[in-house]
């Protein structure tokens, strides 16, 4: 059984995009359209090994996710990468602050996401 | 008689009166001249406009009368003063001059060439031909505002189109890029359902491998166990040849010792008859014995040979039979049959080994295929996000063009109540440092930078393009 990654973005493109890339590579995916979505999900029981997050979404956006995701019990050591079009430091410093592992920008090649992500998850 | 002075109010109040009716005159003397001119041929419109304005005309310089009567009373007094002066200093004057006069003082200066000496016609017909330009301007003013006002209220339409099509544009760019991607996953599905029957089909022929090497094991016991019932067949029939022959030849000896004890049976009788003839009559009855046991030995040795007979008869047909059963076990086709099939076994055993090794191999270069495209699936579903990319950019597009159209609308309410107002009517500049504000991309905010401030200007600063904190 593979490693379980959450995907939380508004755009069905981009989930489809890395779902599909990600399966490939024998991942398990778990997909949200927004954070308000992604907290249910995972209140559901749902337990990711690792969260790729949208920095602008509806009702809730990444910033405010992963904030509330390293408050969750058992999230502190769980990686959370953003995948955003947003390229600006002072986003990146502001991710970070709030406990963001990674920062990509869109668009990102499967082999490169799959190489970020084999590097946060031994083993996987 | 004494005049009041008049208060400024009261020569503003004479002013406006004043330049009405010099107006209305102007227009009066115009609608006069157009009377006289369409009454050279008339006809029933042109008679009745001219009608109609002379009317409107009348009822004007009326009530401009009744209005400002005390008033140009105590002007036209005041100007017969002024009047009495001009007239004492050589100047022509009467009271319409010296209200012509006061009016073309009240114009900012330039507009009414004016001296002492310029007749009053002159100057009316300056004020004439000013009023008739003004109107004129006043009309293409009005005229380019109303063009202005209907061009702003036809820019949220535009806009409203403008982002209709960029909806439609993204609709159609996000359906195209997700039936490529939904596509893409059949493909793999597809593909990973093709990995799986060729992982299957190995592991069968794996498994019908190691299966027909136990059967062909089994086979081959089964032919060495063959193999050695015959030879031990083989044995025994000529264990059983021998046995039975060294039987037949241990009857001969009986047959042999029957004829010897018949013959001497038969001399026995032979003499018991010589003998019972010498005794006479007393020897009668031992000769027939004699006599019985002669023809007893006649009957014996006929009896030794036919036993003689029979046993040599058997002997033979028992040689021939179970030689040719010798034979038919020792066949050349069964023999090389059986050693045909032994090496055939091994045989069927190595092609088995390599039906299975080419499988293996069939099943390799496929896995080397399978995981080729699945990597060109990877690589194309990393394309595919440029339609987000895309969908990010028409947004921002689409929210500039809301944005001007309720600027454009929002100018051209303000120009319903021109000409009694100022207008507040800002440029679309702040809408351009709204949506710098709003954009996300580097790229957009590059192209911001390089139509606006020139390739020079100021860039955003931003990190690579995967950064682990």
């Amino acid at each position: 059984m593979g490693k379980t990654i959450l995907i939380v973005d508004d755009s069905v493109t981009m989930v489809m995009s890395i779902k599909t890339t990600l399966e490939i590579h024998g991942f398990q995916v778990e997909t949200a359209g927004d954070g308000v979505l992604a907290l249910a999900l995972i209140q559901a029981g749902t337990k990711p090994d690792l969260v790729i997050t949208d920095i602008n979404m509806p009702n809730m956006g990444g910033m405010e996710l992963i904030g509330r995701l390293k408050a969750l019990p058992g999230f502190q050591f769980v990686p959370i990468l953003t995948l955003t079009t947003e390229s600006e430091t002072a986003k990146r410093e502001e991710a970070k602050k709030l406990g963001a592992t990674g920062w990509l920008v869109k668009p990102v090649a499967g082999p490169d996401l799959i190489k970020v992500i084999k590097q946060l998850l031994p083993g996987a | 008689m004494e005049q009041k002075p008049l208060t400024r109010e009261e020569i503003e109040v004479a002013r406006h009166h004043g330049r009405r009716i010099l107006i209305f005159r102007a227009v009066a003397f115009e609608t006069l001249m157009l009377v006289v001119y369409y009454l050279l041929e008339p006809t029933g419109w042109k008679v009745a406009l001219c009608l109609g304005m002379m009317v409107l005309y009348a009822s004007l310089v009326l009530w401009s009368i009744f209005r400002g009567r005390g008033l140009f009373k105590r002007i036209w007094s005041s100007y017969d003063e002024v009047a009495l002066r001009w007239k004492n200093e050589g100047m022509s004057y009467t009271r319409s001059h010296g209200l012509v006069l006061e009016l073309v003082h009240s114009l900012p200066a330039g507009m009414v060439s004016y001296s002492p000496q310029t007749s009053h016609t002159d100057l009316v017909r300056q004020l004439v031909e000013l009023v008739i330009r003004q109107d004129s301007e006043k009309t293409i003013d009005a005229e380019n505002l109303r063009q202005i006002r209907t061009l702003l209220a036809s820019a949220p339409h535009l806009s409203e189109l403008l982002q209709a099509h960029l909806h439609h544009a993204n609709a159609t760019t996000e359906a195209a890029a997700l039936q490529i991607m939904s596509k893409l996953t059949d493909l793999n599905k597809e593909v990973g359902s093709l990995q799986v029957t060729l992982n299957d089909t190995t592991t069968m022929a794996a498994g019908l491998f190691d299966h027909s090497q136990i059967k062909v094991k089994e086979n081959q016991k089964m032919m060495d166990d063959l193999n050695t019932y015959q030879v031990e067949m083989e044995r025994q029939v000529q264990s059983t040849i021998q046995l039975l022959t060294r039987q037949m030849e241990g009857l001969k000896p009986f047959t042999q010792l029957i004829r010897e004890v018949n013959e001497r049976t038969n001399v026995l009788a032979i003499n018991a008859a010589i003998e019972a003839a010498r005794a006479g009559t007393a020897g009668r009855g031992f000769a027939v014995v004699a006599n019985e046991v002669r023809t007893l030995s006649h009957q014996v040795s006929s009896a030794a040979e036919s036993i003689e007979a029979s046993v040599k008869e058997i002997s033979e047909t028992v040689a021939v039979k179970l030689g040719a059963l010798s034979t038919l076990m020792h066949g050349e086709d069964q023999s090389q049959g059986f050693v045909s099939l032994t090496i055939a076994l091994p045989k069927l055993s190595q092609d088995f080994f390599t039906t299975v090794e080419i499988l293996k191999s069939f099943a390799l270069a496929t896995q080397s295929n399978v995981n080729g495209i699945q990597n060109s699936i990877v690589d194309v579903m990393g394309f595919a996000q440029f339609q987000d990319i895309t969908r990010q950019q028409i947004e921002q597009v689409d929210r500039g063009l809301a944005l001007a159209g309720q600027h454009f609308q929002g100018a051209a309410d303000a120009l319903e109540g021109s000409g009694t107002v100022p207008l507040v009517i800002v440029p679309l500049d702040g809408i351009a440092e709204q949506m710098d504000k709003n954009y996300t991309m580097m790229r957009q905010k590059d192209t911001h930078q390089e139509v606006l401030y020139g390739k020079l200007g100021k860039k955003a600063e931003a990190g690579p393009d995967i950064e682990l904190f």
